[in-house]
């Protein structure tokens, strides 16, 4: 061997590392289960991803929410990738930043920089395997539960399956990405002298100073992207969208490096606040806090709303995509009858299913109504002639007034036309304004001759599922002219349509599915249950939503595990506070409320300014989408503060239970 | 007036049936008055700062009890031993432990903000304590700005500021020089002349000792010898000195 010492040097060096993790085993904990956590939810996504059972064709549903559905999940497990190098990342970073006391001792001993990279290099790669194992290892017993959740989401058979590939991936990843970021963080122990390692966590801490003008430029900058985010409308949103998150990007930042720290010296200087009991200690140390810990509050902030938003907008597109599908009709059930079907007895089948499955029937209409068909479209460009679904004024009020819509009155030789949409991106009244109806006198087929109507109105919005099933248009005549013109019409024209309201209409899918097996193939285009689509589009959207909810998660885990790291790395100094405190005889209520008030601010701090930046965000979403989602945003706000705090809890009393431990 | 009396007070450290168990405090008894300024000695490991620990009542003795003014702090609760401590107890401590976070100011106030006392009051009495200690140029500085001769007047202040019945000091010269150790002492004599504070100072600097008016030695955990100041201070230093070759330990070499 041309180098034998080298062999025994890294023999010595590879012990050193494997007992110095042994050794402090309690310290590396907390680094290798954060790590665990990064690859278990990449395990158990990437696992779900390479399921087999799941292949394009088989989750059915709407072709475009298919698509996104498609592309969404390779862009969820890069974004996952990224999470994983972010959070990981940090946590290394925090991990060896800690260490500096320790790699001073250890080049005060005389080992060489060269030494200490290999021994953390190799200290990093034992708690990397360990990590790999535990996640995989881990995410092999929650993907059962994952699969679970998604079956139930999107409606589909997964059976428990460990993809190898998946397994591959995932190795390869983590170990990659490991190496990678503890050599490149290795740089950061390079060029200090051994004295400011030493001494890394002894500096004694400066008053934190702030920028008056930054502070300033913080809340402008705020206002600015707040306001326009308020005020953009329409179109105007996607092109307001850049620059306006650049804008609260940026203020964020000086509203938590200077602002936040103006603030607390504005406290600090007001002596009522101050002498008040642990306030002193208390608001004392906050300024501190704070200034070491704005950029982590800061990123915390960032990552917050980022998920609070993507929550908000995927809940917000599911509560609204059956509208924005055009399946929301007024009446959860229609059925049409005409032609050879106008007199039979399907509606009792329908009835009778419906009573089979305990579905209640909220209210049936049933509508007479005749197919005219336009004489000028033919006259003027000789195209086939145009058809409207005719009805009569009383027939119209009646099913008006239960969709809760205006009703009309039509007097004899007039019109009233009804344009049966609504565009979910033009607000109503705009709607309202826009001339839908084609002609302003209506001349009509009735029996042989061609009678003409006056446009006396045009309704906009449906009362009837009629577009669901091929008409267009609809038109209302004066009681008396109606009666005329069904008097005078063939059979073939006559039209009975049977509207039927249910209770609870989302869990009819069952029922309305056996109506469409019972009324057979004569009925395809004109039976309709809203039950049918919503179900399929809630089998790809409902897929889009759990995995937004997954990834969602794991930001949220990740912004409250910085904060978590940030604490917990300076919890020595902190012990050591305290222990004077208690010493001058601070009683323990005394400390947990200065703890309380501590941990409270740093961990709600972010969660206050996420939650305003996400709640702007909706108001462009709802602008976009001309639509309140206020509600939305407040039941995921409600839902996600109820994590939050328990998460407060949780490290609130952890935090306690490591002070005490002396 | 008896302010502070320890009775048949031992403390065993170690784990009973492994048989390692060391004595750091053996029968020990003592008895301070008012305004007494009283120095315990002894070698390393003869139980001085076990001592100190259990009358601080941050640690428990393994048996016998404490009295300061007749109360045994050791059966209090814990929340009501934090109170106890704040309110008959102040600290000296040899590394100061001053918070960094605060100004010297607000280290001082501290034990009264924490009592909740009124602002007036908390002004007069951090003036008046700030005089004696001539740290009042300084008030409004951080502890990182100041000399370790005036962070040990800043904890002293703080200790003095509630107006404890003793002042227990662990070391206070340990961290000072002899320039600093001399201000601090005279200063602690001071307080124990002008406003009859009771002072019990753990130290092995036979200098810093020399300004007590009684010093107790102990040894193996033991009471061992008392001298009492009865001249002047170069006498009774060459009293202790003496006194300490006699206990033997560490000092020996030193002399």
């Amino acid at each position: 061997m041309p180098y034998p010492f080298l062999e025994v040097d890294i023999m010595k060096i590879s012990n050193m590392a494997v007992s110095n993790v042994k050794g402090n085993l309690y310290r590396y904990v907390m680094y290798y289960l954060s790590n665990s956590f990064a690859v278990t939810a990449f395990f158990i996504f990437a696992n779900f991803v390479f399921h087999p059972a799941l292949n394009v064709k088989s989750i059915g549903g709407h072709p475009v929410a298919l698509m996104g559905a498609a592309n969404g999940m390779i862009a969820c497990q890069v974004i996952i990738v990224i999470f994983s190098v972010l959070f990981v990342g940090y946590s290394t970073s925090i991990f060896l930043k800690s260490r500096g006391k320790e790699f001073g001792l250890l080049s005060l001993y005389g080992m060489s920089r060269k030494q200490i990279k290999k021994y953390v290099l190799i200290e990093s790669t034992v708690i990397s395997l360990l990590s790999i194992a535990t996640g995989i290892l881990a995410g092999m017993a929650f993907s059962k539960l994952f699969l679970m959740a998604m079956e139930a989401f999107m409606d589909i058979s997964l059976p428990f399956n460990i993809s190898l590939k998946a397994l591959g991936l995932t190795v390869l990843v983590f170990f990659t990405l490991f190496e990678v970021v503890s050599s490149l963080m290795l740089f950061q122990i390079k060029n200090k002298e051994i004295i400011q390692q030493l001494k890394s966590s002894k500096m004694p801490k400066e008053m934190p100073k702030f920028s008056k003008a930054k502070s300033i430029l913080g809340v402008i900058l705020m206002v600015i992207g707040y306001g326009t985010a308020w005020i953009v409308e329409g179109v105007a949103v996607p092109l307001a969208m850049i620059p306006v998150i650049l804008i609260v990007v940026a203020g964020t930042y000086f509203i938590f490096t200077q602002f936040s720290i103006a603030i607390a010296n504005k406290i600090l200087k007001n002596e009522n606040i101050i002498y008040k009991k642990t306030n002193i200690i208390a608001y004392s140390q906050m300024i501190f806090k704070l200034q070491d810990t704005a950029k982590v509050l800061f990123a915390a902030a960032i990552l917050g709303a980022i998920t609070f938003t993507a929550t908000e907008t995927i809940y917000s597109f599911f509560t609204e995509v059956p509208r924005l599908q055009g399946i929301d009709t007024p009446e959860a059930i229609a059925l049409i009858q005409s032609g050879s079907n106008l007199n039979d007895n399907s509606m009792e089948y329908v009835k009778e299913v419906l009573d089979k499955n305990n579905v209640k029937v909220k209210e049936y209409h049933k509508v007479k109504g005749v197919i005219l068909y336009d004489e000028k479209t033919e006259k003027q460009e000789g195209q086939r002639k145009e058809k409207y679904f005719t009805m009569s004024n009383s027939d119209y009020n009646k099913l008006a007034k239960s969709a809760d819509r205006e009703l009309v009155e039509v007097k004899k030789g007039e019109v009233v036309y009804n344009y049966p949409y609504e565009d979910p991106y033009i607000s109503t009244e705009e709607q309202d304004n826009i001339k839908r109806a084609k002609w302003d006198e209506y001349d009509l087929g009735v029996g042989s001759e061609v009678r003409s109507y006056k446009l006396s109105k045009e309704v906009h919005g449906a009362v009837m599922a009629l577009p669901n099933m091929g008409y267009f248009d609809a038109l209302i005549l004066n009681d008396e002219d109606f009666q005329e013109v069904l008097n005078k019409t063939k059979e073939e024209d006559i039209v009975i349509y049977n509207g039927i309201d249910i209770e609870k209409w989302q869990s009819s899918y069952k029922a309305s599915m056996e109506i469409k097996e019972t009324i057979g193939e004569k009925y395809d285009n004109k039976y309709y249950s809203k039950a049918i689509p919503y179900k399929e589009i809630r089998k790809s959207f409902g897929m889009i939503l759990f995995i937004g909810f997954f990834i969602a998660f794991l930001f949220f885990i990740a912004s409250g595990s910085i904060i978590y790291f940030k604490l917990f790395n300076e919890i020595k100094q902190d012990r050591l506070e305290y222990d004077i405190l208690r010493k001058i005889g601070a009683t323990k209520k005394d400390i947990n409320k200065i703890i309380t008030k501590q941990i409270g601010t740093i961990f709600f701090l972010p969660f206050i300014v996420s939650t305003l930046h996400s709640f702007f965000a909706l108001k462009s979403l709802s602008n976009l989408l001309m639509r309140n989602l206020f509600t939305n945003g407040l039941v995921v706000m409600i839902g996600y503060l109820i994590f939050q705090t328990i998460y407060f809890i949780i490290i609130r009393s952890i935090y306690i239970r490591k002070i005490e431990y002396n | 007036m008896i302010v502070l009396e320890t009775k048949n007070l031992s403390k065993i450290y170690g784990s009973k049936g492994k048989g390692v168990s060391v004595k750091a405090l053996d029968d020990f008894n003592m008895t301070i008055k008012e305004g007494e300024f009283v120095g315990i000695m002894g070698p390393s490991g003869s139980g001085k700062t076990t001592l100190l620990n259990i009358l601080a009542t941050i640690d428990s003795p393994s048996s016998g009890e404490v009295l300061v003014n007749g109360q045994n702090p050791h059966s209090l609760k814990e929340d009501k031993l934090a109170i106890f401590r704040r309110t008959n107890l102040g600290f000296i401590f040899q590394d100061f432990n001053l918070l960094d976070t605060l100004s010297v100011k607000e280290n001082i106030i501290l034990p009264l903000v924490l009592e909740d006392s009124k602002r007036k009051e908390i002004e007069k009495k951090l003036d008046e304590i700030a005089t004696v200690l001539d740290i009042k140029s300084i008030l409004n500085k951080r502890t990182y700005e100041i000399s370790g001769g005036q962070q040990q007047r800043t904890a002293c202040a703080r200790a003095l500021i509630s107006n404890p019945a003793i002042i227990l000091a662990d070391e206070p010269t340990g961290n000072l020089d002899s320039k600093a150790s001399f201000d601090l002492m005279s200063s602690l004599e001071k307080i124990n002349e002008e406003r009859k504070a009771t002072i019990v100072m753990v130290t092995h600097d036979a200098f810093a000792a020399s300004f007590c008016k009684r010093i107790i030695m102990i040894k193996d955990g033991k009471f061992f010898m008392e001298i009492v100041k009865n001249s002047n201070r170069q006498i009774f230093f060459k009293e202790i000195l003496d006194a300490l070759s006699l206990l033997g330990g560490g000092y020996n070499e030193n002399i």
